[in-house]
């Protein structure tokens, strides 16, 4: 219930909510969980595995009871936090994990059945009968797994992704932080401040000791207002430091606007990654359970949480609320409890030394050893050595010791260490470079012993990077030692809880260590301990007590498990921020792409460019149609394709000639200029790399091509041979690909639609097959190649992109004037391939120049990159080679990725005696052509072989024919 | 006689505005990759240091990389240096505002607050290679292939927005 006249809410702002269809009123400030709370709502959700009623346990990012679903459709998120969610008008929760109601859950059944479902379970059962593990175990596990449910529509939220860099990041805005930020920024260092919490301040907003006289919220208030005031210093609230990664990166995770209803402009999410020079780990302690007989029914929770509802909240627990702890600290909660009129009905302390100044029943060295109310706590029982006791109350607050959150010091593989004193684990000094911890994350359990150390760790770093800091002085605040006796688990009837989660007892951790499982890390993933969202925030050191004590050990020789990235759950979402819909990936468009669009040519992605696959006439219905029609532009009129994607290297320098032989493996050197050459290229190993033209343009100017995915791969081979082989040579390197547009103009009427442009004449003589060189085109300077890829009369011509559209549109329209028009890429393959000429579909990375038939381009005059692998025995016999297909019968379908078999043999992958790379139906030829490899195809032109696509149930008879199927002499490109 | 007509790779695209940033495209007339053969120096030209522009408005020249300088205007003619024309292959946009430096930084992985006027990084542009040179306090260039000019809008665009939609949200 609310209280009056506590708490950092708002109670002017009242704020309407829902939870399981039921409306309900908080105020501005509230999280989920303090106005579930203040409405006497205890019971929040079921456990994965037994599906026993919950309630709020914590009153922080370590909750591992109250995960609710928040929102609906598309927009619906499940397992939020609770006490994570701030409030907001109009905010729909629900509970998970419960059918038909959380009241009343069918699955509850689970709990009756617990002794057959204890850790490991799984692994003694759903094995017989094997016929029903696919049918009806593995479903029904599924089903039964999980937690939440994810809407399954595409989520319309926005998420977004930020660098950030600064001299000093510090982890945690608590007492320990606010003082290392106070220090390290007041020597002038660029500082960033994050906390988790949306109210800057840690503990000192949950607690009412004073520092300095003030309030501790209030003290942090200002201190704030102090920091902000400082250009050096960047606060960031609602921001988890969720890792530390190499070299001084931090990722880290915004909540940007969670606590606003959803559908604004605003991004939910942002994950940032931090880069720094020194970070100070300032992110507190969380308080540990206690493992007694029943301690998981709605009602019980932490101490420090209670205390923390109470004075940030203005909530009252429960009506009649009991303490039980092992240290001094539980204390504070019966006092503030009192202060705030809550009645407290005793304190239970497990140490036999108690003194309590409070008028309450102490029980000392007292144990809860039973719990009563299944859906809210209603009575317990408690034991010392006056006998059993019942105590009738409704909430029980407990505390097991403090955890100091180490975790991120454990994220580079490093692991904490025991200290006895505090019974807690610490950090390991050094365990990340370049961060230090201060306050209770390292240890420091009272109030003024973290605002020293974190002014001293804040002024340290500081001072590391030369700007020269003192400690910021100090608020004077109350020094107390931390008492604290081990409890780790209660003897009594009853399933003694530690994962609330994962639904992990005492009993399953005392199987473990029965069934052989005695290392931590075995322990873990046997009983699945520490594995659920909270990552066993709240059970790993009383877990590994257990363990300890089953196995005979003392908690340092039982070790620990280690932390891994991220400290509290981060959507992938805002991991992928900008990778949806058109920010996945850059989008390269042509200078053409405009006019091609406007055509309604479908595109294809090619690499990151976009082209176009053909481009529909009015009336046709089908893409063969389109596909033929531009087939027979190309070989009968004239066909327009822009060709720009393709790379473009310009080579330059004295060595520019050298450089080219050895790169390509026939002679560069003899070119002349204003000549055009086909080159190949090989890697270091051997095979194939790429294959494009050389065009010489000057006497030490050369650009070359490169197939349009394999520009970069190009460009970084040649860096190396510039930069690695041979620094010596005067060479340089630059891509071109972008500053020209290139189109080629292919068929018998190219030169006669070009002529209407180029300033100058060109015919055979003058602009033989492969010339190239400038020209002026519609008074622009360009470059002419006259080069073909389709075995046609063909140029490409090229113009600075920025008149790329104007001279796209010019040829396009003028090709139309003469039976001709644009082509796109599916004719372009048929082309090609109605010519032998290859792509990467054959040059795949694993041939080599004999393979396609190219071992005469490998010149015997000199030396070239990958020429000595090629000699490798393996790659000069017995290999498959490039050859054509056709089909016997006229209509036999032909499929690439189909494997080739001997008429005889069966269709096995023993006998695949080669495949299918490349297939078309050529209109030119009517009929359908293929492209593959053959076991020394070369020998046996003329023979029948078995075509088989088992995927598709495909097979045909085909004759192995030269892979030149059209003009074989080569006769039309040079007519 | 027919004459091609020009498009500046950000046309139809700019100028955009959004919550005090605006993003305006720097047509690019001439300019040239200057590659020096013995990597450090040319004839005639004065390259300014790694990661450093000079020059005055209309002949400035930005160091773009290992070996590699980027020469606004007329194509220069070094003896000892190569040289590329680029001038149609970059797209250039001018991020300009008071939170000019917040929108770049979800897209720019280097600090970009800790550059000073004259300053040229080469960096990731989100998914793009790019050139970022800082042109005053809030105000810089950008650099990618033109091709990508429409990439570098969007991304850009959507970073505005969602720095300005911080504005709307309170601060508790």
């Amino acid at each position: 219930m609310r209280l009056v006249g506590k708490g950092h809410i708002n109670r002017a702002k009242p704020v309407a909510f829902t939870f399981d269809g039921t409306a309900y009123q908080g105020f501005e400030g509230d999280t989920l969980a303090s106005a579930l709370l203040a409405n006497d709502v205890r019971l929040v959700g079921r456990s994965f595995k037994y599906h026993r009623p919950r309630g709020i346990l914590t009153a922080g990012s370590e909750e591992p009871n109250a995960l609710m679903t928040i929102g609906r459709d598309a927009r619906a998120e499940p397992n939020v936090r609770a006490t994570v969610q701030e409030l907001f008008n109009g905010l729909e929760a629900r509970s998970q994990n419960a059918w038909p109601s959380l009241r009343h859950d069918a699955m509850a059944i689970n709990d009756l059945l617990s002794p057959f479902l204890s850790a490991g379970f799984y692994y003694k059962t759903f094995m017989w009968p094997k016929a029903l593990w696919e049918g009806l175990y593995e479903p029904f596990i599924r089903n039964a797994a999980g937690l939440g449910t994810l809407s399954g529509k595409a989520n319309p939220d926005l998420y977004e992704k930020a660098f950030a860099h600064c001299d000093v990041l510090v982890i945690g805005a608590g007492p320990a932080g606010l003082m290392a930020a106070l220090s390290a920024g007041q020597g002038g260092a660029q500082v960033i401040l994050a906390d988790e919490d949306s109210m800057i301040g840690g503990r000192l907003n949950a607690e009412t000791g004073s520092l300095d006289g003030w309030s501790g919220s209030d003290w942090a208030a200002s201190t704030r207002a102090q920091l902000e005031a400082m250009d050096n210093v960047r606060i960031m609230p609602r921001t988890t430091v969720t890792g530390a990664y190499d070299q001084g990166t931090y990722g880290a995770l915004e909540r940007v606007s969670k606590h606003r209803a959803r559908g604004g402009e605003a991004p939910l999410e942002c994950f940032w990654r931090i880069v720094t020079k020194r970070a100070v780990l300032c992110a507190g302690a969380i308080e540990r359970p206690v493992a007694f007989p029943n301690n998981d029914r709605p009602g019980v929770m932490m101490a420090s949480a209670a205390r923390a509802y109470v004075n940030r909240w203005g909530v009252a627990p429960g009506a009649r609320v009991t303490v039980f702890g092992n240290n001094d600290d539980a204390h504070q909660t019966v006092h503030d409890l009192l202060d705030a009129g809550v009645d407290v009905a005793a304190l239970i302390d497990s140490r036999k030394d108690v003194s309590l100044n409070a008028d309450v029943p102490v029980y000392a060295g007292g144990r809860v050893t039973a719990t009563k109310g299944r859906h809210g706590l209603q009575e317990i029982t408690v034991a010392n050595s006056n006998g059993t006791h019942v105590i009738r109350t409704d909430c029980l607050a407990m505390s097991g010791g403090w955890n100091p959150s180490v975790h991120l010091t454990c994220h580079m593989n490093g692991r904490p260490q025991w200290n006895e004193d505090i019974l807690s684990f610490v950090p390991t000094a050094g365990a990340v470079p370049g961060m230090t911890v201060a306050g209770a994350a390292a240890g420091q359990m009272d109030t003024a012993s973290c605002l020293a150390s974190g002014a001293q760790a804040g002024a340290a770093a500081a001072t590391d990077l030369a700007f020269n800091e003192k400690p910021a002085p100090l608020p004077e605040a109350e020094a107390k030692t931390y008492a604290i006796g081990p409890l780790w688990s209660v003897e009594g009837k009853g399933r003694k809880w530690l994962d609330f989660q994962n639904d992990v007892t005492v009993k399953d951790i005392n199987l473990a260590a029965q069934e052989g499982f005695r290392s931590v890390e075995h322990m873990k993933r046997y009983t699945t301990q520490g594995m659920a969202t909270d990552q066993g925030k709240n059970s790993n050191v009383s877990a590994l007590a257990v363990l300890a004590d089953a196995t005979g050990r003392g908690i340092p020789e039982t070790g620990t498990t280690t932390f891994r990235p991220p400290y509290s759950p981060v959507s992938i979402a805002s991991m992928g921020a900008g990778g949806q819909g058109h920010g996945f990936a850059p989008e390269r468009l042509t200078t053409s792409h405009a006019a091609t669009i406007a055509r309604g040519a479908p595109m294809i992605e090619a690499g990151l460019w976009y082209r176009p696959s053909y481009f529909p006439a009015v009336g046709e219905t089908t893409w063969r149609e389109s596909c033929d029609r531009e087939v027979g532009y190309v070989r009968n009129a004239v066909g327009v394709c822009d060709v720009s994607t393709l790379g473009k290297i310009d080579i330059q320098g004295q060595d520019a000639a050298a450089l080219l032989d050895l790169a390509y493996t026939n002679m560069m050197s003899t070119l002349k200029v204003a000549r055009v050459r086909y080159g190949l290229m090989l890697r270091e190993d051997g095979h194939v790399l790429d294959d494009g033209t050389c065009a010489r343009l000057g006497d030490q100017h050369y650009v070359i091509t490169t197939t349009t995915t394999a520009a970069g791969l190009v460009m970084r081979h040649l860096e190396f041979i510039r930069q690695a082989l041979r620094p010596d040579w005067r060479v340089s390197l630059a891509s071109a690909t972008e500053q020209w547009a290139q189109f080629a103009v292919a068929g018998p009427k190219s030169r006669e639609l070009l002529s209407r442009f180029l300033d100058s004449t060109i015919d055979d003589e003058n602009w033989p097959f492969m010339a190239c060189g400038n020209v002026e085109v519609a008074g622009v300077s360009g470059r002419l190649f006259r080069i073909s890829f389709s075995g046609e009369h063909a140029y490409e011509i090229a113009v600075p992109a920025r008149y790329g559209d104007s001279l796209f549109r010019l040829l396009t329209a003028t090709a139309e004037t003469m039976g001709g028009g644009p082509y796109g890429m599916e004719a372009l393959n048929v082309l090609r391939i109605e010519k032998g000429f290859i792509t990467h579909a054959e040059i795949h990375g694993r041939v080599t120049a004999f393979d396609i038939g190219m071992d005469r381009m490998v010149s015997v005059k000199k030396d070239c990159i990958g020429k000595t692998m090629a000699a490798r025995v393996g790659l000069v016999e017995d290999r498959d080679e490039l050859i054509g297909l056709r089909p016997i019968a006229f209509d036999g379908e032909l499929t690439a990725g189909a494997h080739l078999f001997e008429r005889g043999a069966d269709a096995t992958r023993q006998n695949s005696a080669g495949y299918v790379t490349s297939v078309c139906y050529s209109p030119t030829l009517c009929q359908n052509l293929g492209l593959g490899f053959l076991r020394d195809g070369r020998d046996r032109m003329g023979e029948t072989i078995r075509l088989v696509d088992h995927l598709r149930s495909v097979e045909t008879l085909c004759e192995v024919v030269n892979p030149v199927f059209f003009d074989p002499e080569g006769r039309r490109v040079r007519g | 006689m027919v004459k091609l007509i020009a498009k500046t790779p950000c046309a139809d695209l700019l100028p955009f505005s959004w919550g005090g940033v605006s993003l305006i495209e720097q047509v690019i007339d001439q300019m040239h990759l200057v590659e020096p053969f013995n990597g450090t120096s040319a004839a005639g030209l004065t390259l300014p240091r790694i990661g450093r522009s000079n020059g005055g408005k209309d002949a400035r020249i930005l160091w773009f990389g290992q070996g590699h300088w980027m020469v606004h205007g007329p194509a220069p003619r070094p003896a000892d240096a190569a040289v590329t024309d680029q001038s149609d292959a970059w797209a250039c946009v001018t991020i300009v505002g008071a939170t000019a430096p917040d929108v770049l930084s979800r897209l720019v992985p280097a600090d970009i607050t800790a550059l000073k006027r004259g300053d040229v990084i080469r960096t990731q542009i989100q998914h793009m290679n790019g050139a970022v040179h800082c042109t005053g306090d809030n105000s810089f260039d950008l650099y990618v292939f033109r091709s990508m000019a429409g990439t570098l809008v969007h991304e850009l665009k959507t970073a505005m927005r969602g720095v300005a939609a911080r504005e709307g949200l309170s601060t508790l």
